[in-house]
């Protein structure tokens, strides 16, 4: 990665596209303290976070979600959500009570049904949006989103995608997505930032991104190459 | 927030009054064959701490027990101090070294993490044989008068306060970090679970209780020798019993001393040589069919079960 530098304002959703292999998901991992950063710094609210271990990240208010995701198989639905609860920033230290808020945070998301559901059963759709439950749960004002939308079927992602527009108009959260599937992003983003092979190659609005030539050439090749 | 205790507690409550209740009723014969029942049931619930919890598989945890056997026998045979405090000491020392091994060898994963294990046990025998103040071959006698019901209340409580800590772990938050990091050590940390802090204290909690339980056998065989006290056999044992019993759970580990326990009793002293035999196929049986062990099955055989065993 290379010369890489964006804000995330409070309450803004802001895309992260680009070809396979263009760094994306390392972007996002160096952001939750996964990966450390050859050089370069990651601020939370004025404070460095790039030195901190991924758990500690968490007490910042940073959550962040798996592309594979990763449930705590052997446990509840419920018991998963919480976990984040009893160990993000919301100073619920008694299970009981996590576990009633992890009930509250499931039928946000639309998993009601799936309290007591054992969470390696969950389906796809399932348990990515257990993966979002639990970064909504551990209290973060600032989501990293990792392909929570792709694998999905086309009706499956309408409502994931009206899911997220409540959600956020109800929690106003800041989010950073990295997606495939463009219509998600394009849809949900204020802002959409463009990389390939490390670099960023276009900022803007979607509309503005979408008709940038250089984007057009990263995802299509070049005209040149193609002629 | 401390709270209502579900009726495995109370369950486990009777069993250890029918043990107290025995021992003070039938007096010196009982309680010498109980004794080691209780220890089997001491180092099963240590090692559920690490294994059971966590599932870092531990085949070093004798480990643990060698060295509370030599501080309660170094402390009783050169001091002439008394055997509580050798216990006491046994669990510091327990303490310690799981402090200072588990910050290093908690790093591994897996395979790894259990491999250490191994190595760690055969440094361990051949540095306590270079220390002559450890005996002339690791061996050293204690010269104490017979206590049974000594020896037997003490790790009677051991078991006790084992009991009680392991079912007040699984309902806590520690608890829940813990089956999280057992489950997916990753995504633990991605919800802001420590796995350092976490194993660390499993490793130290199963460090502490393995020296308690080490120290009151030497006690309780008068003495300790080097090949014995760092047999693996010791360590097999310790994790047939939670496999067989159920990992993780309050009960499980009782069970599976008892299941464990009774055939080693009875054919020590007809066929010794099929103790690990039987033992050995007892496990595998249990891997392959019953994973969740003896409480997985009364858990699934009975819908009221699954909602009391814990």
């Amino acid at each position: 990665m290379k010369d890489v530098s964006f804000e995330l304002p409070e309450s803004a959703v802001l895309g992260l596209i680009g070809p396979n292999g263009s760094g994306k998901s390392t972007l996002l991992n160096i952001i939750a303290g996964l990966e450390k950063p050859t050089s370069g710094i990651v601020k939370l609210d004025r404070k460095r976070i790039d030195n901190l271990e991924a758990n500690r990240v968490v007490g910042y208010g940073l959550a962040k979600t798996h592309q594979i995701p990763k449930p705590f198989s052997n446990m509840t639905a419920r018991e998963n959500v919480a976990v984040a609860v009893l160990y993000g920033r919301r100073n619920i230290h008694s299970p009981s009570l996590a576990l009633q808020e992890a009930e509250r945070i499931l039928s946000l998301v639309g998993m009601r049904s799936r309290n007591d559901a054992s969470a390696g059963s969950l389906t796809v759709q399932e348990k990515k949006r257990l993966e979002f439950a639990r970064a909504l749960a551990t209290g973060a004002s600032v989501l990293l989103l990792d392909e929570v939308f792709a694998g999905l079927s086309p009706e499956e992602l309408k409502d994931s995608i009206q899911l997220f527009r409540k959600l956020h108009e109800e929690l106003h959260f800041s989010a950073l997505v990295v997606e495939h599937v463009m219509r998600a992003v394009l849809n949900l983003s204020h802002k959409v930032i463009v990389l390939e092979e490390g670099r960023v190659i276009a900022t803007g609005s979607p509309d503005e991104v979408v008709h940038n030539d250089r984007v057009i050439e990263a995802y299509l090749g070049s005209k040149k190459s193609a002629a | 927030m401390i709270e209502k205790p579900g009726l495995t507690l109370y369950g486990l409550f009777i069993v250890m009054a029918l043990l107290a209740a025995a021992a003070l009723l039938l007096g010196v014969a009982v309680s010498s064959i109980l004794v080691l029942l209780l220890v089997y049931a001491a180092l099963a619930y240590s090692i559920n701490f690490i294994t059971g919890m966590i599932g870092y598989v531990d085949f070093g945890h004798v480990l643990f027990m060698a060295i509370g056997s030599y501080a309660l026998a170094t402390l009783v045979s050169h001091y002439e101090a008394n055997p509580l405090l050798g216990v006491g000491l046994g669990a510091l020392l327990g303490l310690v070294f799981a402090l200072g091994i588990g910050l290093v060898i908690l790093r591994f994963r897996g395979v790894y993490f259990a491999i250490t294990t191994v190595v760690l046990v055969l440094a361990a025998y051949n540095i306590v044989l270079q220390f002559p103040q450890l005996g002339a071959g690791g061996e050293i006698i204690v010269n104490l008068t017979f206590q049974p019901l000594a020896t037997y209340f003490t790790i009677w409580t051991i078991v006790l306060i084992e009991i009680v800590l392991t079912y007040y772990v699984n309902r806590s938050r520690i608890g829940f970090g813990i089956r999280a990091i057992k489950n997916e050590e990753d995504a633990a940390s991605s919800v802001g679970v420590s796995p350092r802090t976490l194993k660390l204290t499993g490793y130290m909690l199963g460090g502490l209780f393995g020296g308690a339980a080490g120290a009151v056998y030497a006690w309780s065989i008068s003495g300790v020798t080097a090949g014995p006290a760092f047999d693996f056999t010791f360590s097999l044992l310790m994790l047939a019993m939670i496999i067989i019993g159920g990992v993780g759970t309050s009960i499980g580990p009782l069970l599976g001393a008892v299941v464990v326990y009774i055939p080693s009793y009875f054919l020590l002293t007809t066929v010794a040589q099929a103790q690990p035999l039987i033992i050995g196929l007892l496990v595998i049986i249990m891997a392959l069919f019953l994973p969740d062990g003896i409480v997985g099955l009364l858990r699934r055989s009975n819908e009221h079960l699954r909602l009391v065993l814990e």
